[in-house]
């Protein structure tokens, strides 16, 4: 070995002309820092004498004297002072005086490279010398500091390629608390982003609630369903059920995961042959989520599939973006308070779902297109004939079996427990669809069961695979607007001068008929009302002096728009330009 | 040829001590900018407005303390507009410093722009300053001999003791500021304190306390560098450079935290303002200077740091000179801009300022950190309290200074004062730029820092702060360190996390070139 580095030090220093630091020698020879600088110095007694001497500069470590430091402290400092301006206050003197007194002098320790030929010149400011050492060898002596770097990039190189543990032989300390890896958030829980952990939560609520599912939802059966509705952010909670849950599973594809859809398409027509007993054996199959993407495309499993895959991403996401388990908890905690809502939509919209499951009948599938056509026409003639919905739903309910319906609500708590990021995103269209699904809604029984289809995208028991095509492209053409079937939602923008005269561009939405509007508005105001909540309360704890400024600008606010929640949110933005 | 000592080589490696970052709690809140305040659209006003709200009551309670006793029976007027003539009475309000060579937003407008303008002042202060107290009613102007020693700038929330004169100013007798925050863990801390402080140094590196290490400005890139520290820095900490006692004693850095200007400013190169030459201009075509732009900087700092972060956790806060914004809080650096360095998740890059909590075992909130350490940290848990440190790259103290005569004032005392108002940054937004907060005050100090961090400043300085409240117990204690910058000074500073001792180490070149001044 140490022929093999007296070898190296003579080619780097006498042949290649290089600066070679105990570092390096460490590095290339893996030997522990305190053994190169043990080889430098050896290999410099060697060659002292001899005609092609290296140089070494060395590194001194130790104590100055503390006088030093004093003489130099005295009420000074580089900053550059308004010279003309000094005060001779006394007193103010005597202030400074008495703060400066307090500044403490604390122990240094210094650390000075120096040449052989300055060794002895460094040691004498010295009052106290820790360790002196050979820091480099060199071909001429080193003047210029800069070069001990030279040799730096193969040292960083090598140690790019080190484990830590044999780092840490060579003689680098290493803390235990040193971490490869992402970076973990460990914000304070006030200034947490909330989308990612609910991110990260989803998927363990859903397996919680997979578990005791039944017992929920039986109570839920219980509760009255109106009631925690009014908690959700769901926009349609003063509309019947069947379009909430129509809403959800149609935002899901399309916010969440646009890519999920051709799986889904193609899923139908296989499901469709599907005969219905597989959708009890298959909602077993589901308990455990990974199966979401089992191979085998299920009978009305294909909403449950759209659901799992979801899950299934989400958990995918999980481990790139590790929180802080804290956090999660109370995420958690909120999403359970989410959750409950989701079940309670789920549950009333399985109702349709299973009674088609539970009659198999061709008939019914007959029934079924023929009134897949009748919704066509009665969306046209709007709310013409509204039946009451509740009855409809209770009867479905005393029907179904149990573990469908848990299936039916494990789909839809997914879709319930998406981020909610994503749930605002894809809100647009859903207001759009929502309020065409208030049109139709008020139908009877069978149209909720076309809705549902819709939902799915796929229903087992429907042998016509034509009609859904159909189904699709109206769907997707809705939010688009080009379908004039229904109302069309006008996006644009206009420029007008507020009070201070500015141009200020505000985008705005209409419906194009009147009866719409009045659904559409629910939708944002809802939705919002939560985020808002926020707002107004910080509003409150605000200067005064913003107060007169905001009742005036919303009292500028044209009645029409004040009245929308579109329209309060505008007033807002204005409130804080 | 004297022979040297052979070096000691340990029989296994040493073993450095483990620290933790704990969350934040609301009174050291996080400076990020997030989704709920990164709205540019609202008035300053408002910081003012919450400022006053958070500190009038405190003040408040405290004058009320003060001058209960005094003859005359003061009495508090609420607002500053209706004190009573001829009588001695107290008022609370925001101090705002009318300076004529104060940067002036109108001036800069109304200014000739065919002419260049005037370079920015080092002091605004002038004899011909005046004090003013204002609040939600108006201001009045304040005038009297303690004014001068209270070194007050723009921003500072006081109580005013005085009588109107007859010309309307409000003739000050004394002043009563808010006073220190509370430290919620001071009381554990001094304990602690006590049990120890006499076994050991205080200022020892051989205890196995935990230190941090503090260090500011690297200004890589510079024009005349100080790489050779710098990498006598890196391989300090890494343990690696000095003795084998050296080295134990650097196995007690639990981590580093370097408060700004790690980049030195591209834009600051001085041979272009030495010679105006047009045709100096023309070859600067792309916005810099070609014969001396290198893109190498990021590329060096990021080896520097990741060879640091190899062996210690790094905290890294944006500074004046640095690729980030300008107004306070100067929010993170991007990690990738460091290259290997962002693998490590033990290297942050933080807000400036910001609050770094640090324990010594993990918190629950981390769980791969606790598990990896667990059994090591047991052993070294009873010995350190938790620490706050706040941390900021200097540019408050720095605004703060220039609205102050100095020498009479010191950086030092700036920084103890600030603590008294119970403000990071009054200054701001006045004179220094910052976020127009709108429900919310960051820069309130809502809680004492056990550790409080200034870099880049001009000189070393320290002080331990100690505050013993009347009538309550505990003491408060504030360490304040004044971390000079590395490129002039190669100074290193230590801190012990629990005596609070301090310590510097520099790195100096002797007998050659570097970026340091010769000895």
């Amino acid at each position: 070995m140490t022929s093999k580095i007296t070898d190296y030090l003579t080619k780097q220093i006498f042949i290649e002309k290089n600066v070679v630091t105990f570092r390096l020698l460490s590095r290339q020879f893996n030997v522990h820092v305190n053994e190169s600088k043990n080889a430098l110095a050896t290999f410099y007694a060697t060659n002292a004498t001899s005609d092609e001497r290296a140089y070494a500069t060395y590194l001194l470590s130790g104590e100055v004297p503390l006088v030093s430091k004093l003489g130099s402290k005295q009420n000074g400092g580089p900053a550059a002072g308004n010279e003309d301006y000094i005060d001779e206050d006394e007193v103010m003197e005597d202030v400074n005086e008495q703060m400066d007194d307090l500044e403490e002098v604390v122990p240094q320790t210094k650390m000075t490279l120096a040449g052989e030929q300055d060794l002895e010149r460094a040691k004498s400011t010295y009052s106290r010398i820790y360790s002196e050492y050979i820091y480099c060898l060199s071909p001429s002596p080193v003047h210029d500091a800069g070069l001990i770097c030279t040799s730096s990039d193969q040292v960083y190189a090598a140690d790019a390629k080190l484990k830590p543990d044999v780092a840490a032989s060579l003689g680098r300390i290493i803390g235990s608390h040193v971490h490869m890896g992402k970076k973990q958030n460990l914000v304070a829980s006030t200034y947490k982003g909330k989308e990612p952990a609910v991110r990260v939560a989803t998927p363990v609520v859903q397996a919680k609630e997979k578990t005791n599912e039944e017992t929920k939802r039986k109570e839920l059966l219980k509760e009255k369903v109106p009631a925690p509705k009014k908690e959700e952010k769901e926009p349609l909670s003063i509309k019947p059920k069947p379009t909430g849950k129509l809403d959800w599973s149609k935002a899901k594809p399309r916010g969440k995961a646009e890519e999920k859809e051709p799986q889904v398409k193609e899923k139908p027509s296989v499901a469709d042959k599907k005969p219905k007993e597989e959708i009890k054996e298959e909602e077993e199959k589901v308990q455990p989520e990974k199966k979401g993407l089992s191979l085998k495309p299920k009978a009305s499993g294909s909403k449950d599939t759209i659901a799992q895959v979801l899950a299934f991403k989400v958990k995918e996401e999980k481990p790139t973006k590790p929180r802080d388990s804290s956090n999660l908890e109370v995420k958690r905690g909120q999403k359970r308070k989410s959750a409950l809502p989701a079940d309670t939509e789920s549950e009333e919209e399985s109702p349709p779902s299973r009674g088609k499951s539970i009659t198999p009948p061709i008939e019914r599938m007959s029934g079924l297109r023929l009134k897949r056509k009748t919704v066509i026409s009665d969306s046209e003639d709007e709310d013409e004939k509204p039946k009451p919905q509740p009855k409809l739903k209770a009867k479905a309910k005393s029907k179904i079996p149990v573990e469908i319906e848990s299936d039916n609500e494990k789909s839809l708590r997914a879709m319930m427990d998406i981020d909610d990021e994503q749930v605002i995103k894809a809100s647009r269209s859903r207001i759009v669809r929502a309020a065409e699904t208030s049109e139709t809604e008020p139908d009877d029984e069978p149209q909720t069961e076309t809705q549902t289809e819709d939902a799915d995208m796929m229903d087992d028991s429907d042998p016509a695979p034509k009609p859904q095509p159909r189904k699709r492209k109206q769907k997707k053409a809705i939010p688009v607007g080009k379908n004039g079937l229904k109302k069309k939602r006008i996006v644009s923008s206009r420029n007008k001068l507020d009070e201070k005269g500015y141009m200020v561009t505000e985008d705005y939405s209409e419906y194009e008929s009147v009866e719409e509007e009045e659904p559409a508005e629910e939708v944002p105001k809802t939705k919002k009302s939560v985020a808002k909540a926020k707002e107004t309360k910080s509003e409150e704890s605000k200067p005064i002096k913003a107060a007169p400024r905001k009742s005036k600008s919303s009292s500028t606010e044209k009645p029409k728009r004040t009245g929308s929640g579109k329209g309060s949110q505008g007033s807002l933005m204005n409130f804080f330009k | 040829m004297e022979s040297l000592s052979k070096l000691p080589v340990p029989d296994t490696p040493l073993t450095r001590s483990p620290t933790f970052i704990l969350p934040l709690s609301t009174t050291t809140p996080s400076f990020s900018i997030n989704n709920t305040n990164k709205s540019y659209k609202h008035q300053y006003a408002n910081i003012y407005f919450v400022r006053l709200r958070i500190l009038r009551a405190l003040i408040e309670e405290n004058a009320r303390k003060r001058w209960k006793e005094i003859a005359g029976d003061p009495v508090f007027v609420p607002r500053v507009l209706e004190v009573l003539k001829g009588q001695l009475c107290y008022i609370i309000g925001t101090v705002y410093m009318d300076m004529p060579l104060k940067p002036n937003v109108l001036d800069d407008i109304a200014r000739d722009h065919s002419i260049p303008g005037p370079p920015p002042r080092q002091k605004y202060c002038s004899p011909e300053d005046s004090t003013m107290l204002e609040d939600e009613s108006g201001r009045i102007r304040l005038v009297g001999e303690c004014l001068r020693s209270a070194r007050l700038v723009t921003g500072v929330i006081m109580g005013a003791l005085g009588i109107e004169t007859n010309n309307g100013d409000f003739e000050v007798v004394d002043i009563c500021f808010a006073g220190m925050a509370p430290q919620p863990n001071a009381a554990l801390a001094n304990i602690k304190d006590e049990e120890n402080m006499d076994v050991d140094d205080a200022a020892g590196l051989s205890g196995s306390d935990e230190w941090i290490a503090l260090v500011s400005g690297f200004d890589v890139g510079a024009p005349s560098p100080s790489d050779a520290q710098l990498q006598l820095l890196s391989e300090y900490l890494a343990g690696e450079a000095g003795g084998f006692e050296e080295q134990v004693h650097v196995s007690r850095i639990s981590r580093l935290i370097i408060a700004g200007n790690s980049l030195a400013p591209v834009v600051a190169d001085e041979e272009a303002e030495k010679k105006p030459n047009i045709h100096e201009h023309i070859q600067r075509r792309y916005g810099y200077d070609n014969t001396s732009f290198t893109p190498h900087p990021t590329r060096n700092l990021s080896s520097y740091l990741t060879d640091m972060a190899r062996s210690l956790p790094v905290h890294l806060l944006a500074g004046p000179s640095d690729p980030s914004g300008t107004i306070l809080p100067q929010q993170p650096l991007p990690r990738a801009m460091f290259g290997g360095t962002s693998s490590y998740s033990s290297f942050s890059t933080e807000t400036n300022p910001t609050y770094i909590h640090i324990g010594a075992s993990s918190s629950d909130a981390e769980p791969s950190t606790g598990k990896a350490s667990s059994s090591k940290t047991s052993s070294h848990a009873s010995n350190m309290p938790e620490r706050i440190v706040l941390v900021h790259s200097g540019q408050p103290v720095d605004d703060m200074f220039r609205y102050l005569p100095s020498p009479p004032t010191t950086r030092l005392g700036i920084v103890e004062s600030t603590l008294r108002w119970r403000h990071l940054a009054p200054t701001a937004p006045d004179t220094l730029w910052c976020h127009p907060y709108f429900t919310m005050d960051p820069f309130v100090l809502q809680e004492t820092p056990d550790i409080y961090v200034v870099g880049n400043q001009p000189e070393f300085k320290t002080k331990l702060v100690v505050e013993q409240p009347k009538g309550e117990e505990g003491e408060k204690r504030c360490r304040i360190v004044l971390v000079p910058g590395f490129r002039e000074s190669g100074t290193l500073v230590l801190v012990n996390l629990r005596t609070l001792a301090v310590r510097t180490v520099s790195f100096a070149v002797e007998g050659m070139t570097g970026g340091e001044v010769e000895a």
